[in-house]
Formats: structure tokens, sequence, C-alpha cells
């Protein structure tokens, strides 16, 4: 029986697979493009922050700062130095993993609760905005371009031509989900939920709790570090508000609940309502300049949080068992 | 000089309390952390800055209105929103707070646009000269209003039937319940005058401070770190840490940079949590 279930599930994955990697084939528009990149690339980020809140329940309001920890370590690396993108974005990581061990280090020791650690991780965001925002090296206020090269995968830009980052920022969450299966069938993945489950519990039956929180706060600024310094090489310019902005790690965070935290698909499925139609309400409204696309937004939130606190991923599953109890 | 940053900051810290009060309320009995603290405060700076424009009111004198007028808003959206997602866990009440917050940034930038405006001729001008010190009026008569209203607050919750009553429940809301406290009645009025202590801090900066949609933004973060440092709950913690944070937000703006003044008070503030991490600056 388990066989004959486990099979139809596969096939349904490998098709969706198929689906977007033929899409760029039979969609030309440039737009639909964009949505596509962003919502893959918002698909990743809030995966990522799901490794650290949605697993071990840490919520971080920060998480912005190694997005653009990952930006500016390209842009400031090619441009500077000459560095290769795909070096600089190493690089990003690295300097994320830095900085969340300085954040980690003193926050998982001393057992600091969820709410400071919350408001913590925010403070850190909004310190690092200010710097950048001064830092007349880092290109201040006014942002930072990145120099213009041959287009090729190796100095990872293409200019206007939006069909290959959708295709590099496809594998890099595929890749990612890849990963956090393989987290969640792993020792690892279990230890992870136990920290959220019952921290002490989880400690007294021998799990280092602390080291794996690390690991979990690791892992998942490296994956937003690379989506950032994707973003920066695929904007081409990008100023302080555009990285480091509360609501950019909100835009990580949203997505993760509303399709269900701590869940593999429900980041991606959360991501995939969430950005294009924000994309597209900030289309055709936002023009204006008035908000209403904020205000769809907010209520939306609001909707799902008050009546589907589970997220929406939860809800689809249910309507799936639904069906197959009937039959 | 060193005294006239130390007299001008803390009498913007005393408003800064106010806005915390209203936070630390909220966060203290109810458990909740309102991403829309801010939002309702820039709310309570527009109520003033049209009861100005259209009817010439005075913003000290429309300190009531807008605090009434937040008091009912906040009452509104507890009824609405805040009720349902009480015992959620923490990240989900997170999420619905800043949801409000969106809805109402967004909705006073549809109606009101996003022009940065001020109110021109207050009643409130200018500023004393106190020996070699300068006093501005309206930042003088606002710090001393917040004072009374964080008072009136303190009392209230400390002396009055009610007061006791959500004091109880903030304790243990099991206990409170079974000896009939009317839970669901008290959140309603805390999550209210929570509000409205951001309605009147609003119209008390509407008298000097620059009025739009994204000018409640930073004191989100702001009254987060005062409530925190202050500890939970606690309103005399947060007068004292609203103070102590408009002395150095003055201090810093001063001698390093205004553009660092903020990010300065959270580095402050990553470092006391570090050091006493479940505590903040006053509790024990």
């Amino acid at each position: 029986m388990n066989r004959v279930k486990a099979i139809p599930k596969w096939t349904w994955l490998i098709f969706l697979v198929v689906v977007f990697l033929i899409f760029p084939f039979f969609v030309k528009k440039e737009f639909y493009l964009h949505v596509m990149i962003m919502t893959f690339l918002f698909a990743l980020l809030a995966a990522s922050w799901n490794i650290l809140g949605g697993f071990t329940g840490y919520v971080s309001f920060g998480h912005a700062v190694f997005f653009g920890l990952g930006a500016y370590s390209v842009a400031v690396l090619g441009k500077n130095f000459a560095v290769n993108p795909w070096l600089g974005s190493i690089t990003g990581a690295l300097v994320a993993i830095g900085l969340a061990s300085i954040i980690a280090f003193p926050s998982f020791q001393t057992g600091l609760r969820a709410h400071y650690f919350a408001i913590a991780t925010w403070a850190v965001g909004e310190v690092i905005r200010v710097i950048f925002m001064n830092w007349m090296y880092v290109g201040g206020a006014t942002g930072i371009m990145i120099p213009l090269t041959e287009p090729s995968l190796l100095n990872y830009q293409y200019h206007t031509n939006k069909v290959p980052y959708y295709y590099i920022i496809f594998s890099f969450l595929v890749l990612e989900i890849v990963l956090i299966y393989f987290i969640t069938k792993s020792r690892f993945g279990y230890y992870l939920r136990a920290i959220k489950g019952n921290e002490e519990a989880a400690e007294n039956i021998g799990i280092n709790t602390t080291l794996f929180k690390h690991l979990a706060y690791y892992l998942s600024a490296t994956f937003v570090a690379i989506g950032g310094a994707f973003y920066a090489q695929y904007e081409l310019y990008f100023d302080p508000p555009m990285v480091f902005h509360v609501g950019i790690s909100m835009k990580m965070i949203l997505p993760a609940i509303l399709g269900g935290i701590g869940t593999i698909c429900g980041p991606i499925i959360g991501a995939a309502i969430m950005i294009p139609l924000d994309q597209f309400l900030r289309a055709y409204l936002g023009g204006i300049g008035s908000g209403i696309n904020f205000i769809i937004y907010g209520l939306l939130v609001l909707i799902v949080v008050v009546f589907k606190p589970k997220g929406i991923y939860e809800f689809i599953g249910n309507l799936f068992k639904k069906g197959k109890g009937e039959q | 000089m060193i005294l006239q940053i130390l007299v001008s900051g803390s009498m913007m810290g005393l408003i800064y309390a106010l806005v915390a009060v209203g936070l630390t309320l909220i966060w203290g009995v109810m458990d909740i952390i309102n991403f829309a603290h801010g939002d309702l405060m820039m709310l309570g700076m527009f109520v003033s800055y049209w009861a100005f424009v259209f009817f010439g009111i005075d913003p000290l004198a429309s300190i009531p209105l807008s605090a009434i007028g937040l008091f009912l808003l906040g009452m509104l959206l507890y009824k609405l929103i805040i009720k349902r997602i009480i015992d959620a866990p923490l990240i989900t009440a997170l999420l619905a707070t800043y949801g409000i917050s969106l809805v109402l940034k967004n909705l006073a930038l549809l109606f009101f646009g996003p022009d940065y405006r001020t109110i021109k001729n207050p009643l409130l001008e200018g500023s004393w000269r106190l020996g070699g010190l300068y006093v501005s009026v309206p930042k003088a008569i606002g710090a001393i209003i917040s004072v009374l209203v964080i008072v009136l607050i303190y009392f209230f919750i400390k002396k009055s039937q009610t007061g006791r009553a959500i004091q109880a429940i903030s304790m243990d809301r099991q206990a409170a319940l079974l000896v009939g406290v009317d839970v669901g009645r008290l959140y309603t009025i805390t999550f209210g005058i929570g509000a409205a202590c951001t309605g009147v801090a609003g119209a008390i900066l509407s008298n000097f401070f620059t009025i739009s949609p994204e000018s409640g933004s930073t004191y989100v973060l702001l009254s987060f770190v005062i409530v925190a440092l202050g500890g939970f709950g606690s309103i005399t913690g947060a007068l004292s840490a609203g103070v102590l944070i408009g002395i150095a937000a003055t201090l810093g703006g001063f001698y390093i940079s205004p553009a660092f003044k903020f990010a300065i008070i959270f580095a402050a503030y990553l470092v006391v949590v570090m050091i006493r991490p479940e505590k903040g600056l006053f509790g024990w």
C-alpha cells in the first residue's frame, strides 16, 4: 500500500520540476519571468528562515541582515577588487555566518528567551542598516552598482536577459529543498524538532541543543546570503533599504507562516501565493503610489493568521486526506 | 552643554516612555507583542493634525480627542483580531499585529498621501531660558503631560478595582478566571489603554515632529527596546528606561552623529540583553 502511495507523490514532484524547467520556453513575457524569479528567490529565503524559525522555534526578525550582507559582499568585492561574483557569494555566506555567530553565541549560550531573541535580531538588523546607510566606502545611502561584465555563467550576470537568472535561482531552490529534505529525515532534523518541542527535555536526554541551534542558524544564514548575492547580481543596483529593510525579513517570515511553519513545502507554497500576489498588486495598483497593494497584503495576512493559524499547507493536506478517506 | 543634553534628552525620553508604557501594558498583561504600536501612534498624530487643520483645535487641546479615538480603535482591534489569537503561539500574534500595522500604515498612505506635514503656529512654540539652558516649550509641556498620564495609569493599575483585576490576570489568568474576573472585558480595556497611550504621545509629538504615514515606524523598535530594558509589564521600568534612552539618544546624536542616534541605542540594548538576558536593566 505504502509503495503505491509513494510513487504518485514523486511523479507529482517530477512533473512540477519539468513544468518549471520548460516554463521559459513557453512564457516569453519578461514580467512573468520576473515574478517567477522573485517567487523562487523568496521561496528560497522563506525556506532558509524556516530552518531556524520553523524547525527550532527561534524566531528571527533580522534575517534581512544576511540578505544584505550577501548582496554587499558581491557588490563591494566585485566593484573594488574585481572579485568574481561566485567567490563573492561564498564570501558573503562566510560573512553572514560570522555575524550569525556573533549573535548566536551570547544568545544561545545565555538561553535568551524567544521574545528577546526576536528583538535582538531585529536590533542587529537596524544597526547594520544604519551603518551601511552612512558608510561611504560601500556607497552609503545612494547604494551600489555591480560592475557590468560580459554576460556569462562565470560572471554571474546576464544584464536584461532573465532566462538564465530563472534557471540559476531555480537550481538554488531545488538544491536547498533537497538538502532540507535530507535534514528533516536525518538525526539533525529530529534534534531540531526536539528543541522546538521542549528544549529542556531535549537537553536532559543528552542532545547538545546549543550546538544544533548554532548549526541551524548558520545554515539558515548561509542560504539567505546566497539569495542576497543572487539578488545583487540580478538587479545590478541596490541601496541599503532595498536589502536591509525589516520588510525584507517579514517577506521571508510571512510565506513560511502562511504556508505552514516547520514544514518543507510550507514556505514554498506560501511564497508561491504571496510573492506573485505582491508583484501583480504592485504592478497593477502600485503605480499610483497608494499602498492599496499593502492593504490587501496585510488583510490577507490577518485572514490567514486568524482563521488558518497552522498555514495553508495543512489546510491543503487536510483536503487531500478527506478526499482519500471518502474513497 | 552636558546639562542641556540631559534636559532635552530626558524630556524626549519621557515622551518615549509614554509610548513604551502602552506597549508594556499589552505585553505584560496579554503576552502580545504589538507590532502596530508605532502605527497607532501615527494615527494619533493624524487625529491632532486634522483637528488642527479642519477645526483649528490646537494639538494640546486635541490630546483627549486623540486618546479617546485611539482607545476606541484599540478596543475594536481587540474585538476583531487580537481576541482570536490571544492563545496562539508567539509568532502568530506577531504576524497578526504586523498585518494590522501594514493595513493601518497603508490606509494612512492611501487617504493622507505620503507627504511630510507639520502643524504651523501651534500654541506652544519657542523655548524658555532657564539660566544657561534652553528648554523647548512644546517638548517640556509634552514631557509633563506624559508623566501625568503615566502616573495616572500607574495608579489606575495599582489602586483601582479594574486595575487590580488586570494585575491579577497578568499574574495568573486561570486563577483570575476561577474567582470570576471577566478576562475578555479586561483584555479589551488593556488593549484600549495601550492604544490610548500612543494617542496621547502622538498628539504631543505632532506639536514638533513631522507627520507622515511613516512617522510611527521608528518608534516600534524603540519602544520594544525600552520595554525590554525596563522589564516586561513594568510601568516604572518603562519610565526609567525611557528617560535613559532619551538621554542616550541625545548624547549619541550630539557626540557621534545624528544618523546613528537610534543605532547606538539598539547596540546598547544588545549589550544589556547579553549581560542580563531575562531581566533588562531594572528588573530583578
